[in-house]
């Protein structure tokens, strides 16, 4: 085919999409470049390897199944879900068809960008010639089945997408349905390019109802099935619109379309929806193995661009969902200011770093770590940099007890403001014959990770160096901790050669499950809190379980593993006022003690400390080291 | 005999005089204006007391505090760094003074 078939109305759409296609390259190719030396090493690597196979076929699994099918999303709510594969399965998949039926058609794959999507006028039925302002003339297909069934799947991806709106419409009104509070609160280009994706599918109606209504007689029954059927929304919403007499407006109606379309395309960059373009490479970069650790690199942009501000993890924050609080700090915020690079001081620190919000996005956003960074860029401001300023360490004077340990225990500073758990954890070595020492009975050392998440990890590298070197000079395979807080700073910040890192939950198990310790069954009924610390950011749920189980009698309240509730006395937060953490630490408690145990039993000291603050006596509070001494 | 002091388990300050009408209150002050929780404070040295920088070096919040208020400012800056931010003060401080976010707020307004 030597000319295309053009109209001017196609102009506003092409336009838009050429616009949208070098923005998204923009930011590639800028995210890309700022890629850390190593990340782009690792992409290399497995691009030009046979592994980039199997990389690629979970890639396109991915994409398909959360960027298209949203299942996550279904997940946390049917509706929700429903909604959002509606609207993006719908949608991408009407597309396609089209380019389908087009490609059927000509048996050409290079046809201009704007031809699918104004399809029902360009390619018209045998008998419909006539076409308002189109130079050359449509071209004309035979009615065949092919065809009858490329329509009515158009009709039928419409209604996907129709049916998706008015759910989001719904969800607008009645947000309890989709399991949120509908309480987030977007910005205006936010809102405008929200307005232009409900518009953009009206006018699109109107135009390929008028279109259809145009063909007139050309629209023939095909296998006796009739147009009122194989086109019942286009067939049947154009007779209404013909009878209105709107038909002769057929190409304003494609006009109107058209800009509404290019409009949300020029938007976009500048949106929130700019996650469209973006998430496909962000899951292809982390399938090659890149994430946000601990620098804020090209791999962090595009993880912030790729935040949907979906709300999901506003109505997870419990600074947001405990009674009376309404603190907007939650990562759709805290994202938004980094997107647009002024990140909110306020916003940046006053977190508590539980990570609920992460276990949950949709995205799978690499939240506390970005967050993290930029409470780094904060403080290079505000603070002169003392990498110095622990260097005393060198005069502590640790006296080695020569190297002879099998087990070192590191009870931890929070373990030493609630002595009873030290105490017990003394006792359960003792009773199963470990021969151990107490790492930091005295001058002890931090183990760094209070400084490191707020925002210090350069100086908090001489903590840990003292810290390494003490480990090491125990002679201790196994190095056991009283504090999810250390147990995470030991496997993630240091390097212990081997130094097998445990929580003193998944110790005592192994003593248990070895037979060293014996457990006995008592008839209580208790509660584990899960640590932030040591649930989602340590991923250890079942340990503490299964002591219990053999210990008590364990029943789950509503929040638990991912769900669990922070107790708000996080060490990552120092934004917070007092009366704040209070209330979430109450909230906390009275989710926890909803099923009336007799214990509320807990792995971490500072969840310990903080729920004893605000429980009035009303429920004894234990360590599981002690409860298993009992 | 003599008492050797500095062997004992706790510091004994040098006599010392305040003169409140020429101390630079405005580290304090604005230490304060930022944090106001460090008003609440009533000197009771449950912080010090158990405090992992305090055992390792004369390091002491509770003194902190108090050189802060007393516009020892000097002293204030030549100590604040080394704390190590463990928190194990806030978990006994009787009056919820919010005390990390005190020692990055001296540091802060330090510097400025």
């Amino acid at each position: 085919m030597s000319e295309y078939v053009f109209s001017p109305y196609v102009i506003p759409f092409t336009a838009g999409l050429i616009f949208v296609i070098i923005a998204t390259f923009y930011f590639w190719i800028k995210a890309l470049k700022q890629l850390d030396p190593e990340e782009t090493r690792k992409v290399k690597e497995n691009l030009f390897s046979l592994r980039i196979v199997p990389i690629l076929f979970s890639w396109v699994k991915e994409v398909f199944l959360e960027s298209l099918l949203h299942r996550k999303i279904f997940r946390q709510n049917f509706l929700l879900g429903l909604m959002h594969m509606l609207i993006a399965f719908g949608w991408f998949i009407a597309i396609f068809a089209e380019h389908i039926r087009l490609w059927v058609y000509t048996l050409n794959p290079i046809e201009p960008i704007y031809f699918p999507i104004f399809l029902f006028d360009f390619l018209r039925p045998v008998g419909a010639e006539s076409a308002v302002g189109m130079s050359p003339a449509p071209m004309l297909f035979e009615m065949t089945t092919f065809m009858m069934v490329f329509i009515f799947l158009h009709d039928f991806f419409m209604t996907m997408i129709l049916t998706g709106k008015a759910l989001s419409i719904v969800k607008k009104y009645k947000p309890g349905l989709f399991g949120m509070t509908g309480g987030v609160k977007h910005n205006q280009y936010d809102k405008l390019i929200v307005m232009l994706l409900m518009l953009l599918f009206i006018p699109r109606m109107f135009a390929v109802g008028c279109s259809v209504y145009n063909y007139g007689d050309a629209m023939v029954v095909v296998n006796g099935i009739s147009p009122s059927v194989y086109a019942f929304l286009s067939y049947n919403f154009g007779q209404v619109l013909g009878g209105l007499g709107l038909a002769s407006y057929e190409s304003v109606f494609w006009w109107i379309y058209s800009f509404c379309i290019g409009a949300f395309f020029v938007a976009l960059p500048f949106t929130r929806y700019m996650h469209i373009p973006t998430e496909p490479l962000f899951i292809f970069l982390r399938k090659c193995g890149v994430s946000t650790g601990k620098k804020y690199t090209g791999f962090s942009e595009l993880e912030v661009l790729s935040c949907p501000r979906c709300g999901i993890c506003f109505d997870r924050c419990q600074l947001n969902t405990t009674p009376g609080m309404d603190v907007e700090v939650q990562p759709i915020y805290m994202l938004e200011g980094v997107r647009d690079k002024e990140p909110d001081e306020e916003k940046v620190f006053k977190c508590l770093l539980c990570e609920r919000c992460e276990a949950t996005c949709p995205v799978d956003i690499d939240i506390s770590n970005i967050r993290i960074t930029q409470r780094e860029k904060f403080n290079e401001n505000k603070f002169k940099k003392d990498t110095n300023r622990y260097d005393y360490l060198d005069d502590a004077g640790y006296r080695s007890n020569g190297g002879n340990a099998d087990v070192v225990y590191f009870a931890g500073c929070m373990t030493h403001r609630t002595p009873g758990t030290k105490k017990a954890m003394n006792a359960l070595l003792n009773k199963a014959g470990v021969k151990y020492m107490n790492l930091d009975a005295e001058d002890s050392v931090c183990c760094g990770q209070p400084l490191i998440v707020d925002g210090f990890r350069d100086e908090a590298q001489k903590l840990i160096s003292e810290n390494t070197k003490r480990i090491k000079d125990s002679g201790a395979k196994i190095l056991v901790t009283s504090c999810p807080v250390c147990y995470n700073s030991f496997r993630k910040e240091y390097d212990l050669d081997g130094v097998e890192v445990m929580h003193h939950t998944q110790y005592l198990k192994k003593m248990v499950d070895e037979g060293k310790l014996n457990v006995k069954k008592t008839g209580k009924k208790v509660v584990f809190h899960d640590p932030c610390e040591l649930g989602r950011i340590g991923g250890e749920y079942e340990a503490p379980r299964d002591l219990l189980k053999k210990a008590g009698t364990l029943i789950e309240p509503d929040d638990i593993k991912d769900d669990g509730l922070c107790c708000g006395g996080s060490l990552a937060n120092t934004k917070l006022t007092n009366s704040e953490e209070r209330a979430v630490a109450g909230d906390a408690l009275n989710r926890l003690l909803a099923k009336k145990p007799d214990i509320l039993i807990t792995a971490c000291p500072l969840c310990k400390k903080t729920l004893e603050k605000v429980s009035d006596n009303k429920v004894e509070i234990m360590d599981i080291s002690e409860f298993l001494l009992e | 005999m003599t008492i050797d002091v500095s062997k004992w388990p706790f510091g004994v300050n040098q006599d010392n005089q305040v003169d409140f009408d020429e101390a630079d209150k405005s580290l304090a002050m604005a230490v304060k204006a930022k944090d106001p929780t460090l008003k609440l404070c009533m000197g009771c040295g449950t912080c010090s007391a158990g405090c992992t920088a305090g055992a390792l070096t004369d390091f002491n919040i509770r003194q902190m505090f108090l050189l802060l208020n007393r516009g020892r400012n000097d002293e204030v800056a030549e100590k604040i760094n080394n704390c190590m931010l463990c928190g194990k003060c806030i978990l006994g401080c009787p009056r919820g003074v919010n005390t990390r976010n005190v020692i990055l707020t001296i540091r802060e307004v330090l510097e400025k």
